[in-house]
């Protein structure tokens, strides 16, 4: 079988050339499935040419149509022979069938602020509660934790943070494993401070609402203010976070941002704790080698393909912590940036406006997560990883401003 | 049963070809237990074998084996308590030789075996009920040259030429690694099947993660002449193919944390 595939407009056209039997169904599954990864979720297939179609040739369908549908995209057959249609018709599946290609709606039909000049494929979101920061800066790392330096947080719905923290169990103090976490729209994703560990998560859910304990963390609560779109760059190159970031900033004037990012990752570049600073017994920096029973490194740009779901506060004029804080952030391209992403099996994205927290909801309550890292900007001179990058996907983002009291 | 302490085996010491192929390895195989060796490649794995087998002595530790020392017993001895089968099909038998003979050379392992005919009408016949389990029709053909049969029918038959005398331990080095994906399985399924039936202590050295997972009770793998995994009991029953190659993943990034790397999280991180 040949597939010859145009795009005109908004709507890919495949010219499907041969027999759509069992020996050529999953290769049309898999390359129809390749279309709806790179972004086309209008698919028109040309069958003029299909001169045979088989059961499995129809699971096959089904099975794109299916996807296309949990994007809210559209699969269409033109041109059909007489074999087809009658095959289709009887298995039920004549709804495919089109004389005249349906033009593509426009997925998003979202209302733009049309005071405000946007760029093509960012959205304005009605905002009712603005971003506001709080941080916990108490512990200061390396430093022997005391009690004191704990906060408890609540992440309800409209929460986002990041930070190292430990869920709330019967466990006594010295005994909590404080790693990584992320949290985002009332969900936290937590990695335990081990090598071998996978990332675990709370979720809320009806009355429950998830809660940590943490030593550092950056705490945003309040609604994002847009949603931009982005693909790979004119010249196919994918997308670096702190140029994502950085077109942010072109989109609203803020000196601070909070965002969220859900993309099929090019490559992470990132760390975490392997063993919780409740074990430092002594307050001073692990010198050299030793830093990597504390931390483990990703050595290599990894989880290509894969999605992420980012949460990050980023600056753009000074520090995120400022002068008064122990913290220091990384210092990606210009940018004062503090990231951690969770790493989930890939899923497609549907085009246009789509709603953040059902997203989420989405990853959330799939397989589970991969991985968690705190992203890193490897800028060593000769052998640098570089900074993570992204294929596809949205980023919504709101300005935010630091608050004074402590949460 | 097997009692390895802090074995250790330098090769070319002092030269700019030296390589530490073991370094302080601690090893203790129980009776019965089937235990993998995985590991990427110059691991020490093999060497471990080797060692175990008596192809060489160690520069340091001890080998016990049923609690008497075998650390200085040749390899010839070693033999009466090791049965191998090597990587290579055809390293385990005498082509020439019909699959009788060759089964005789390995029923009579350890006795003298005076001038006397070999194959016997009794001695075929116990052979015949003992090749065919392998369920590969060679029962009708024990008068062949083996140097007729495929490389999966002569691993199987190396197999159970090794285990006939039910060896005290039964080394397994990539024994499936050099026959194509069909026959590899057999062989695969056959190892399991012989270890099960005859209730065998045996090391297997794999590249197969697949074979890892599924044939046996234990799996330990190495990095750089030393143990850097060892998955027993509940852990090993839950450990999938994804899981050892995080390990794999953990293990080589945990090499590439050099200095640079401390001082880019010490600025980064926090």
């Amino acid at each position: 079988m040949e597939l010859i595939a145009i795009k005109k407009g908004k709507i890919l056209h495949v010219q499907a050339v041969g027999r759509l039997d069992a020996s050529w169904s999953d290769y049309f599954t898999d390359t129809f499935l390749g279309y709806i990864r790179n972004g086309d979720h209008q698919l028109v297939i040309n069958a003029a040419e299909i001169h045979f179609l088989s059961s499995a040739g129809i699971r096959s369908l089904v099975r794109i149509h299916k996807e296309l549908m949990k994007l809210k995209g559209r699969l269409q057959i033109i041109n059909a022979n007489e074999f087809v249609i009658s095959t289709l018709q009887m298995t039920g599946f004549g709804m495919w069938l089109t004389t005249s290609v349906i033009q593509a709606d426009d997925e998003s039909s979202h209302e733009i602020d049309k005071a405000e000049k946007l760029p093509e494929n960012c959205y304005a979101l009605p905002v009712t509660k603005p971003m506001t920061l709080k941080k916990n800066e108490n512990w200061v790392p390396w430093k022997k934790i005391d009690p004191e330096h704990i906060t408890h947080l609540h992440f309800p719905s409209g929460t986002f943070g990041l930070g190292i923290g430990s869920p709330v169990s019967t466990e006594a103090f010295e005994n909590l494993l404080f790693g990584d976490y992320l949290a985002v729209c009332g969900n936290v994703v937590y990695q335990r401070p081990e090598e071998k560990s996978k990332p675990d998560y709370l979720l809320k859910l009806e009355n429950f609402v998830p809660d940590l304990y943490a030593i550092q963390s950056l705490y945003a609560e309040g609604e994002m203010s847009h949603l931009l779109r982005f693909t790979p760059n004119e010249d196919g190159t994918p997308v670096r976070l702190s140029g994502l970031v950085k077109q942010t900033f072109s989109v609203i004037s803020a000196s601070q941002i909070v965002f969220v990012i859900l993309a099929e990752i090019d490559g992470l570049v990132g760390a975490h704790l392997i063993q919780s600073p409740t074990k430092i017994e002594e307050s001073e920096l692990p010198t050299g080698l030793k830093m990597r029973d504390w931390l483990s490194f990703s050595g290599e740009r990894i989880h290509a393909k894969e999605q992420a779901l980012v949460v990050g506060i980023a600056s753009n004029s000074f520090n995120i912590n400022d002068s008064t804080s122990n913290q220091s952030p990384s210092s990606m391209s210009g940018l004062s940036l503090h990231a951690h992403t969770a790493v989930f099996p890939y899923q497609p994205l549907q085009n246009g406006q789509i709603n953040l927290e059902e997203q989420v909801q989405k990853f959330l309550n799939g397989p589970p997560p991969k991985a968690l890292l705190h992203l890193i900007e490897d800028n060593r001179p000769g052998n640098g990883l570089g900074e993570s990058s992204f294929i596809r996907g949205a980023i919504w983002f709101a300005p935010v401003k630091p608050e004074e009291a402590k949460q | 049963m097997l009692e390895i302490s802090g074995i250790s085996k330098t090769f070319f010491p002092q030269t700019v070809n030296e390589v530490k192929a073991l370094r302080q390895v601690d090893l203790r195989i129980e009776e019965g237990s089937f235990t993998a060796i995985i590991g990427t490649n110059g691991s020490g794995k093999s060497t471990l074998l080797n060692a175990i087998a008596g192809t060489f002595i160690p520069d340091d530790g001890i080998i016990r084996v049923d609690g008497k020392n075998i650390t200085e017993w040749s390899e010839y001895k070693r033999a009466q308590l090791i049965g191998r089968v090597f990587q290579n099909p055809f390293a385990g038998t005498a082509a020439d030789m019909s699959i009788a003979e060759n089964i005789v050379m390995a029923m009579r392992r350890g006795q003298s075996r005076p001038l006397t005919r070999a194959v016997t009408q009794k001695a075929k016949s116990e052979i015949a009920d003992r090749v065919r389990m392998l369920n590969m029709g060679l029962e009708d053909r024990l008068d062949n040259a083996i140097g007729t049969l495929s490389g999966g029918q002569r691993q199987a038959l190396t197999l159970l030429m090794a285990t006939w005398l039910k060896p005290k331990l039964l080394l397994l080095d990539e024994h499936t690694a050099a026959l194509d994906p069909k026959s590899a399985a057999k062989v695969a399924e056959l190892t399991k099947q012989i270890i099960e039936s005859e209730r065998l202590t045996a090391m297997m050295v794999t590249h197969s993660m697949q074979q890892a997972v599924d044939l046996p009770d234990r799996i330990v793998m190495m990095h750089r002449g030393q143990i850097v995994e060892d998955y027993q009991k509940e852990n090993k029953k839950r450990v999938r193919i994804p899981d050892l190659l995080d390990t794999f993943d953990r293990v080589q990034k945990r090499e590439l944390f050099d200095e640079t790397v401390a001082a880019l999280l010490t600025e980064q991180y926090f």
